[in-house]
């Protein structure tokens, strides 16, 4: 089992990938913005973190990420974007961004991107327990 | 690295070498342009390649199975062994003027994306994307149209997308957001007075596409095919009506995939359609 954080302020996305990520056997913390985020990777033990781009607050989404990418190296980080410019890509990208996914149709390969960075790692995944999307 | 895959338009693949393999490309057009056929044709050369295909379209499964016999283009015994999957949006088809007001509801891309894995999908038809692209507030409009491209992609299949020859000044901007995000775009002209169809590439990416066009006819047994050059001061042919829908036994049960998705959508079983669920594969 891994602990997974979900940094996103859209209660609507957070409730989409609480249900796929808990459904997959996996825990689950929420921060709502990029403080909190922050805050949250640092106490806890995270293998994986999914965060937005576009967040509220004094901490741009590319900051947070650059920030949790020194923070944590150690951690897979997931983007989560609507349209990213070729440049936010290539950023993201040579921040050592695990794997992007757009909003909304993208959003239904969470589980498959998850799957696939723990099983990278050699991470037993538990029993996966099917959920509707 | 540039992996390409044949279109199954022999012209189109002389010139460009094919698509790219596993991403999209857009086919804009009016009716009768022939859209429809070459999302056949495109599937029959999947086919031929022994890849699998899977075709969404307006048009009831069994007036394709038709359509596809008429132009002797090899799909209806691949849709018996269940190579080649037919949905319908709707089991009663509207015309393409009502179109607009089919519009899919949330879970739609969850049950394709579970029939294009199940079956070892690798080409896809999208006929039309409309359904796809309505949104009833078009302010996340290009974010949706690049996340759906993205997606599809992701799935690692070809696909081709239809859509209408837009005529309201918001449906040009959703056509350019559209071809903003696919790397190629085919438009393909029709004047039925003069009996013209023209074969435009507007984008190609990494290449020029040529300003000129190409003429076509689409012929009974043959399908899209060039027109034989004009000689100075010859008038062209008027070329031979498409086939329409012939009499001939429709392989397969049409499924409506909208339908299907709908009911779902109403709180009826929401299960996973498996091993050919929803799909038109040879049954009783």
């Amino acid at each position: 089992m891994a602990k997974i954080l979900i940094i996103e302020d859209e209660p609507v996305v957070v409730s989409l990938l609480k249900r796929i990520i808990t459904g997959m056997g996996h825990d689950v913390v929420v921060a709502e913005d990029g403080v909190q985020g922050l805050a949250l990777a640092g106490s806890e033990n995270i293998t994986i973190i999914v965060s937005d781009l576009h967040m509220p607050g004094e901490i741009s989404g590319m900051d947070l990420i650059r920030r949790l990418r020194s923070a944590k190296p150690q951690c897979a980080i997931v983007v989560v974007s609507g349209y990213p410019s070729p440049d936010v890509m290539g950023e993201c990208e040579q921040m050592g961004i695990t794997d992007f996914l757009t909003k909304p149709f993208e959003m239904t390969f969470v589980q498959a991107v998850i799957e696939g960075i723990l099983r990278s790692r050699g991470t037993a995944a538990p029993t996966q327990q099917k959920q509707p999307l | 690295m540039i992996n390409k895959t044949p279109l199954g338009i022999a012209f189109f693949d002389a010139e460009y070498g094919g698509v790219f393999r596993d991403r999209s490309l857009l086919v804009t057009g009016r009716s009768e342009t022939g859209k429809t056929k070459l999302g056949l044709h495109f599937m029959a050369q999947g086919l031929r390649l022994q890849e699998r295909g899977l075709m969404l379209s307006t048009e009831r499964a069994v007036d394709l199975a038709i359509m596809a016999d008429s132009l002797d283009i090899p799909v209806s015994g691949a849709v018996e062994t269940g190579a080649f999957t037919l949905l319908e949006y709707n089991e009663f088809v509207p015309g393409r003027d009502r179109e607009a007001s089919i519009m899919l509801p949330p879970d739609g891309f969850v049950q394709l994306k579970q029939i294009i894995e199940t079956n070892a999908i690798r080409r896809v038809v999208i006929d039309t994307v409309l359904p796809w692209i309505t949104l009833p507030d078009p302010t996340h409009l290009a974010e949706h149209l690049f996340s759906l491209v993205r997606a599809f992609e992701r799935l690692g299949v070809t696909t081709l997308f239809t859509l209408s020859q837009p005529v309201s000044a918001a449906a040009i901007r959703l056509r350019k957001m559209l071809e903003d995000v696919v790397p190629i775009s085919i438009t393909l002209l029709y004047e039925p007075e003069a009996g013209v169809r023209q074969w435009l590439v507007n984008k190609y990416l990494g290449l020029s596409p040529k300003a000129a066009g190409v003429r076509y006819d689409i012929l009974p047994k043959k399908g899209i095919v060039p027109q034989p050059p004009v000689m100075v001061g010859e008038r062209p042919a008027a070329p031979a009506p498409a086939p329409g829908p012939a009499p001939g036994r429709a392989k397969g049960r049409p499924t409506s995939f909208a339908s299907l998705v709908l009911n779902q959508s109403a709180g009826a079983s929401r299960s996973a359609p498996q091993g050919g669920a929803g799909q038109t594969r040879g049954e009783p």
